[in-house]
């Protein structure tokens, strides 16, 4: 008995000892990313429930199947713009600033240069192409930067100051589009979150900022949503397509698709492309949120199609939008962000008809889901807690089924082959 | 079956009747009970330690006269005839008083009222800190040692510290100071700045709480028990250490033939917290970042308190009647928000000043079989955040002459000079009376009120009636009533403890739209909830026992959870409570000179609490009620003397902590998948030495050294390649220590050496915590 005391006690002050010695430096190796650089295949990315991302990268398009838990997990990943195979977002490990992320030979995802900003939740970015990108800094409201795509350096920056907006409010730039190599047009809001009337829009140049102020009265509470990604937006004549979402007024403002026709700095005040309204005429909430243009006055837009009757009752019992409270006001949020009573469609910018998609599972009027186009046809990532897919359009303009996810609601399909 | 139930009844009536009993109470000079004492019947062989109130009871004592010696190590042992007369119960007193020569052995081996403590039916692992007050460390430094805990701290001496409890992290993890929420004792008291010398000891509660402690704790919690000792005394220590830092603490208490007695406590903690870290500094004229090593600057942190008490104690009508006024301040100096960015704060700073007034009543009655216990408070809490400078610094202290920040804050989204004035009390009431031996029931009732109020010159209006929301006032009062039943059965080896408590809860704030909105009706939610548990303990021998818990536990939304903050986080006046299903089991056995103590639980949750991002200004953060959690793990701790003077612990914990509830078809609710941001594996290893020296037998020396480890983790849900941006690296921090005590002058000097390795530790977020660093310590015990 006393052996094996003694043997006990050696045992623990050897444990005890050994926990003193042990602590040597091991905090693992660093990544060691493969020179090359993919600039073809396929990036799917997931958010999981707590706002983070799972990515994964796919030489070829994926079907039957895909588990999204077999990929890459970061803080954030949201791809804002693409260029020669790589990704511009910001900074995915939730840094302020812009990353430019390419895939190596591995199918590994490894952010090549960055840039820091000095203002927290900058967002906004696009490249043009391989040599000029704009980014704007939100601590600096009255410029936006040039940067070079393939070296994340800052070469320059275009001054914006000139609206009568900027006298009153600090401006934040929410989204570049670019006409053409000398054009490129932003929409505005205040820095702190001030929205106005209407949605301004500036016209811009790339080699002297701010050229004209754009704008659109939708009255109060304006919604204004923007595409996250790409730069889908100038048809082939140079004609610019934007869209708002309406007003939460009812019965309101439906959302629409404007025009800057080619050559021209401001909206077309004859062109309005009502598209819920022209789907449906009875439509007390005709918001559209996402539109991308594709090609022959051809492209998609989703819109809420019919107003969810539990709005309507709100409302009603509320003795009209005046007397909502903010419970109600929150309700009636989340009945929009939840109700299947969004559909994605197809618009003729050239007639302003619309015609729906089918085969594509309900959606929400403001669902994530994006537009992705390979082989320049467009493909549509769906994600509900009943359908958690991609789908393309079959030849006769029917949706069909290209694979499934598991693992978290699909959020993104990005072609790395694409430059938008 | 039958034949079962007819076994127990007889069990139990079997010891209910059974011969003769001695019952009694032990207590020490100040007429505190003394849990843990020994009592013995050396001529029989009989014997048994007294409970957490100081009782105890000794059942089949023949008839005849009876020697009994009451002993507690670090007091004079007291030995009492006794003469027994058929099936009679006796009562019998003791009070043992210190013997000052023992005094350094209790610091080795001291069995006190916190090892009574954690021998109760529910799980409860009760630290006295009586043994580390000679250590340079704090209340966060002795809870990371326990297992089922982690505490996460971002930065040195001050800084923001949440725990980690079987899991449960943030708010769902209560935190109380003598049983009162430290939420309601204003800002100046917290874990993060509390010295060990101040404390008695640290009860961390695993799964239940009871009634007389718990409030509205999801699933256990952390009570700070203050010391609070009514005989005379005086306890001081004054630190210093690397990075500037002074710490120094008074505690003494005065009393007096006729029951009355003062005392002053207080402390006083200084550090600038200027420790090396590698950073990237963000270069403003090219947008780039270099990483350096920089000394960090405006990181300090200062904090005092100052307490008066004044009392009456032994009286008929009052065991202690207590009245004390604490005044606490602190001020800090902050840096940088949740992580650690490119660009550094260097002037945000936080201050609050606190008053609070306290009363405290412990009567006994019918031979103290009834006791009445109150203890109640009011506050009165002044803060300030200043978040308003253009300035932009860089991590080398320096102002850019260039650049500005054009939001006016360095931290928050918006800038902000809010002065908060939050009024709050709380009130517990609880009585237990004892029928009969080894029956007890509880009755306790707690509730508080906080009224919150401030005001920002740079807040954002309310639109239409230009006003600043911060000035419109909140109220939270909340109710909970607790009843128990404790009893003792079979020959005392089954303990029970039976329990129901009662939540209500009323929210009322002024509405508003955070985005400009026009409507301020008064807004108001009340709830009603009701939650229930079992305990049992099971002893086969004073060596060996079991023990399990079930309790549905409520944990009602609290006031920053409700009202957000003003500033980035959006009210949510809809909140409801969370609910957890607490199973715990366990066990102790000790065997020589080796304890062990093993025990798992589950805690199935509803209704999480968590706050959800928010898409853009327009739409702020909000906290939410979210999915199921599932929590599941084991804890197994050991302690062993395997030589005269040497103790050696360790603790270790794995748990897994999952997303519950139903999963749909495409799991956007994530079920299943592990809850980011929690370590999964982790233990600590510690090892004490201490010895008379040999040319001195009334000095004492001790070395000790303790092992810090946890696993890596992730910061957020990892697929299968990991991201190593996403990981908290494995931690290992080695601390060690020695101390020379002249017992019989009641000196004691130590020396520390924290993270002795020099590791690069990090915390939430990856916070670097300080590298290797000294302490000197010198404490004086009168």
């Amino acid at each position: 008995m006393k052996f094996y005391n003694t043997i006990w006690r050696s045992a623990l002050v050897a444990l005890a000892l050994t926990a003193m010695v042990g602590c040597n430096d091991d905090n693992g190796d660093d990544m060691n990313p493969s020179e090359e650089r993919k600039t073809s295949g396929f990036v799917l990315v997931a958010t999981t429930a707590e706002e983070t991302a799972i990515v994964n990268y796919f030489d070829s398009l994926p079907s039957g199947t895909v588990d999204v838990t077999e990929g890459t997990a970061f803080q954030s990943f949201f791809p804002l713009s693409s260029s020669n195979g790589a990704l511009y977002m910001t900074r995915p490990n939730g840094e302020a600033g812009f990353a430019k992320v390419g895939v190596d030979g591995d199918g590994n995802f490894v952010e090549d240069a960055f840039i820091s900003t000095i203002g927290d939740n900058t967002f906004a970015l696009r490249v043009r192409d391989e040599n000029f990108g704009l980014f704007h800094d939100r601590n600096s409201p009255d410029f936006v930067s040039i940067f070079d795509p393939e070296t994340m350096e800052v070469t320059g920056t275009l001054p914006m100051t000139g609206s009568t907006l900027g006298d009153t409010v600090a401006l934040r730039y929410q989204n570049f589009i670019f006409r053409g190599q000398d054009e490129f047009f932003s929409s505005i809001r205040g820095e702190a979150g001030e929205s106005f009337p209407g949605i301004p829009f500036f016209a811009a140049s790339t080699s002297a900022g701010f050229v004209n102020q754009a704008g659109f009265d939708l009255g109060p509470d304006p919604v204004f949503t923007m595409n996250r990604f790409g730069q889908r937006y100038v048809d082939e004549s140079g004609n610019l397509y934007f869209y708002h979402a309406g007003n939460l007024s009812l019965p309101n403002v439906p959302g629409s698709i404007l025009k800057i026709p080619a050559g021209e700095t401001d909206f077309d005040p004859d062109y309005n492309f009502a598209v819920a309204q022209v789907f449906n005429p009875s439509n007390l909430g005709g918001f559209l949120s996402a539109f991308y243009y594709h090609k022959n006055d051809i492209g998609y837009a989703l819109i809420n199609a019919e107003l969810d009757p539990q709005i309507i009752e709100i409302i009603t019992n509320a003795g009209g939008f005046g007397g909502l409270t903010t419970q109600d006001i929150q309700t009636i949020q989340q009945l929009l962000f939840t109700s299947p009573t969004g559909a994605w469609v197809k618009v003729n910018m050239q007639t302003q008809s619309v015609e729906k998609i089918e085969g594509l599972p309900a959606v929400s009027p403001f669902d994530n889901t994006t537009v992705t186009f390979i082989d320049n046809e467009p493909y549509f990532v769906i994600s509900n807690p009943t359908t958690n897919a991609a789908y393309k359009l079959n030849a006769s303009g029917v949706a069909e089924q290209v694979f499934e996810v598991v693992g978290a609601p699909i959020s993104g399909l990005y072609n790395l082959s694409v430059n938008e | 079956m039958k034949r079962y139930i007819l076994l127990s009844i007889f069990l139990l009536l079997s010891s209910s009747i059974y011969a003769a009993k001695i019952t009694g109470i032990v207590k020490d000079g100040g007429q505190k009970p003394l849990p843990g004492a020994s009592v013995l019947v050396p001529a029989l062989n009989m014997g048994t330690v007294s409970d957490v109130d100081g009782n105890f009871t000794l059942t089949g004592l023949p008839k005849g006269k009876h020697l009994l010696r009451v002993s507690f190590i670090g007091y004079t042992p007291v030995e009492k005839e006794v003469y027994i007369e058929g099936n009679t119960t006796k009562a019998i007193s003791f009070v043992l008083n210190e013997d000052i020569s023992q005094l350094s052995t209790v610091v080795i081996n001291g069995d006190s009222e916190a090892t009574a403590r954690s021998q109760q039916p529910i799980q409860i692992a009760s630290l006295d800190l009586a043994k580390v007050k000679a250590e340079s460390t704090n209340v966060v430094g002795v809870l990371n040692r326990t297992s089922g805990v982690k505490v996460r701290q971002a930065g040195g001496l001050g800084s923001n510290a949440t725990i980690q409890l079987n899991g449960l992290t943030g708010r769902a993890v209560r935190i109380y100071y003598d049983g009162i929420p430290l939420e309601l004792l204003a800002g100046g008291i917290q874990l993060n700045n509390l010295p060990v010398n101040m404390i008695e000891r640290v009860d961390v509660y695993k799964g239940v709480m009871p009634v007389e402690v718990g409030t509205d704790a999801l699933a256990g919690g952390i009570n700070i028990v203050s010391k609070r000792g009514q005989s005379s005394f005086l306890d001081a220590s004054y630190e210093v250490g690397s990075f500037n830092t002074h710490i120094g603490t008074l505690n003494t208490t005065k009393s007096f033939d006729n029951g009355f007695y003062v005392g002053v406590s207080g402390f006083a903690n200084y550090s600038d917290n200027n420790y090396k870290m590698r950073v990237n500094n963000l270069i403003p004229e090219t947008l780039k970042v270099e990483e350096i090593e920089v000394r960090r600057f405006h990181n300090a942190h200062q904090s005092a308190m100052l307490n008066l008490k004044a009392g009456v104690q032994g009286k008929k009508w009052a065991e202690v009647l207590e009245v004390a006024t604490s005044v606490s301040q602190r001020y800090d100096e902050i840096q940088h928000g949740v992580r650690v960015r490119t660009r550094p704060a260097g002037e945000a700073t936080y201050e609050v000043e606190s008053f609070v007034q306290n009363l405290l009543y412990e009567g006994r009655f019918f031979d103290e079989r009834l006791k009445v216990n109150y203890f109640g408070n009011v506050s009165k809490t002044y803060s300030f955040v200043n978040d308003s400078t253009n300035n932009l610094y860089d991590w080398y202290g320096n102002i850019n002459e260039e650049f500005t920040l054009n939001k006016g804050s360095e931290i928050l989204a918006n800038p902000s000079r809010r002065k908060g004035n939050n009024t709050a009390t709380a009130h517990r009431l609880s009585a237990s009376y004892s029928p009969w031996e080894g029956h007890t029931f509880n009755v306790s009732n707690f509730y508080a009120y906080q009224h919150i109020v401030g005001e920002d010159p740079l807040a954002r209006k309310i639109t239409e009636d230009n006003i600043d929301p911060n000035t419109l006032p909140s109220q939270l009062s909340k109710n909970i009533l607790g009843v128990s039943y404790t009893s003792k059965w079979l020959g005392d080896a089954l303990d029970a403890t039976l329990f129901a408590k009662f939540y209500s809860f009323t929210n009322q704030a002024v509405q508003y739209d955070v985005r400009g909105g026009s409507k301020i009706p008064d807004y108001v939610v009340t709830d009603d909830e009701l939650g229930y548990g079992l305990g049992l303990k099971y002893t086969f021998s004073p060596k060996f026992f079991v023990r399990g818990s079930f309790e549905k536990a409520i944990r009602i939304p609290d006031s920053f959870e409700v009202f957000g903050d003003f500033i980035t986080i959006g009210p949510n006046y809809t909140l409801r409570p969370e609910i957890s299903n607490n199973i715990n089991l366990g066990t102790y056995y000790k065997y020589g000179w080796l304890s062990a103590d093993f025990n798992v639980f589950l805690r199935l949750q509803e209704d999480l609490i968590r706050l959800e991002a928010g898409r853009n200004e327009n739409d702020p953060s909000t906290y939410i009620n979210q999915a199921a959690v599932v929590s599941k793990g084991m804890e197994l701790g050991l302690k062993a003397r395997p030589i005269e003077g040497l103790e050696l612990g360790a603790n270790l914990t794995y748990q897994e902590v999952l997303v519950g509830g139903e999963s749909n078809v495409t799991n956007t609710n994530g079920v299943g998948n592990r809850i980011p941001n929690i370590p999964s594996f982790m233990y600590n290893l510690s090892a004490k030495y201490q010895k008379e020296t040999p040319w001195n037998k009334g000095h004492r020396f001790s070395v000790y050294s303790y092992y810090h480890f946890v696993d890596e983790f992730s910061l957020i849900l990892e697929g299968k390649n990991i991201n190593p941006e996403n990981l908290i690296p494995t931690q290992h921090q080695c601390d060690a220590g020695i101390s020379y005590s002249f017992v019989d002058q009641g000196l004691t000097t130590s020396i520390q050496v924290n993270n002795i390795m020099d590791r690069t530790l990090y915390d939430n977020y990856r916070v670097p915590k300080p590298g290797r660093h000294l302490r000197l310590k010198i404490s004086y015990n009168l």
